[in-house]
């Protein structure tokens, strides 16, 4: 492969590899260095590439893997932080916060906040458009396994959004 | 135009569009006695095609597919084409009221995937990849050079090493027992036994020799092992 082929054909996931990485870390600068360490992961691997059946799911796979490697690396940093310092799962981060409206922010703390697997699945889905095959392949999770992770998280959202309609944005989200 | 013809052509149905307005025109106005039989037929035509839908049939219409859809894709049961319907609508501007609380997600999805890397990051990405592949080539052309080298010098200096030690060790032996060796015994007398003596000493240097090549040998691997 050469230069001007990645720059064609891998470069252009770089922002479903951040984001994907953004999701599951929720540290912009952190999920940036995933996306990059991935990106020249795969140019060095280009001499395998042509092999690999997907390669859209399999580089999530990747970054999934090495997200999962920071947030326990993180882990382990924070804990050696004195209690409380830690955010809880599913609070938006100060990046964040400045770049969205308040409602999308509270939707996105919504779905931040829910189990991981769920969360990932949903992701995927609903905002890169992975149809359940990819999903499956890119998070190694069973099809039937997938709907129902997908079935749960967006039942999850829809009795949100219908609490908050009854009971005022800010407390049900 | 030929009324009479027209009708027939009309009950033939073989009239074009514009022959059937002809006709609608004609019955909405002053009708001849032998064509009035036909006028209650065109009245007809005339009063339904003035029915209209209500303003907002398109509307509920589109709610209701949508609503329909909602629902679906809660249940996890819309696929791909139906997903991006249901974000297309919910972007848009006439969205119904009473699906409005559904709105703040789809709207939530679109501006996730409006998400970008930093404008920079293509250029670090391609600084290290270049950056790394000029490295690795540096690195591996030094190595290539230092590994000849080394072979040569550690092959020279084994060879050397052992070769001397194994002339040292015999010299050694002989000036030790000097003095107590009777010389004479060891002339040689005649010329076989100046063959023989000869044959021995190739024979003793050949081993000497094949001995360090040996141990010359196990040190180069060691060495490569190092490498």
């Amino acid at each position: 492969m050469t230069l001007q082929e990645y720059k064609t054909t891998v470069l252009p996931m770089k922002d479903k590899l951040f984001r994907f990485a953004y999701r599951m870390l929720n540290n912009r600068t952190e999920a940036e260095d995933v996306a990059q360490e991935i990106l020249i992961k795969l140019w060095n691997k280009r001499a395998d590439l042509a092999e690999i059946n997907n390669l859209e799911a399999w580089s999530i796979r990747l970054t999934k893997n090495l997200a999962i490697d920071k947030m326990r690396s993180k882990h382990r940093r924070t804990e050696e932080i004195k209690e409380g310092f830690d955010r809880v799962a599913g609070d938006i981060s100060p990046d964040r916060a400045a770049e969205t409206s308040d409602a999308v922010s509270r939707v996105r703390t919504l779905m931040n906040g829910l189990p991981e697997k769920q969360k990932n699945v949903m992701h995927l889905r609903d905002i890169e458009g992975l149809s359940y095959q990819e999903v499956s392949d890119a998070l190694e999770m069973p099809l039937n396994q997938v709907k129902v992770y997908l079935y749960r998280a967006r039942q999850k959202v829809r009795e949100a959004l219908l609490a908050a309609e009854n009971f005022g944005l800010d407390g049900a989200i | 135009m030929n009324i009479q013809n027209l009708l027939d052509k009309y009950f033939d149905e073989k009239t074009s569009p514009q022959e059937e307005a002809e006709l609608r025109a004609y019955f909405k106005g002053e009708v001849a006695s032998e064509f009035e039989m036909y006028k209650p037929v065109f009245d007809f035509v005339a009063e339904e095609k003035d029915l209209v839908l209500s303003n907002d049939f398109d509307t509920k219409l589109v709610t209701g597919i949508m609503s329909d859809l909602t629902e679906k894709y809660f249940a996890g049961e819309t696929d791909l084409a139906e997903e991006e319907e249901l974000r297309n609508y919910y972007s848009g501007a006439n969205i119904a009221p009473e699906l409005q609380k559904y709105q703040t997600w789809f709207a939530f999805l679109k501006s996730e995937k409006a998400t970008r890397v930093s404008a920079d990051f293509n250029d670090r990405v391609l600084t290290e990849i270049k950056g790394a592949s000029a490295g690795m080539k540096v690195v591996s052309r030094r190595r290539n050079t230092f590994l000849r080298v080394a072979a040569g010098v550690a092959l020279l200096v084994g060879m050397l090493f052992f070769l001397q030690r194994g002339m040292n060790e015999s010299t050694a032996a002989v000036t030790a027992d000097n003095t107590q060796i009777d010389w004479s015994k060891y002339e040689v007398k005649t010329e076989a036994e100046a063959v023989a003596e000869t044959e021995e000493a190739m024979r003793l240097l050949a081993k000497a020799f094949g001995k360090s090549t040996k141990k010359a040998g196990k040190e180069l691997n060691k060495t490569g092992k190092a490498f």
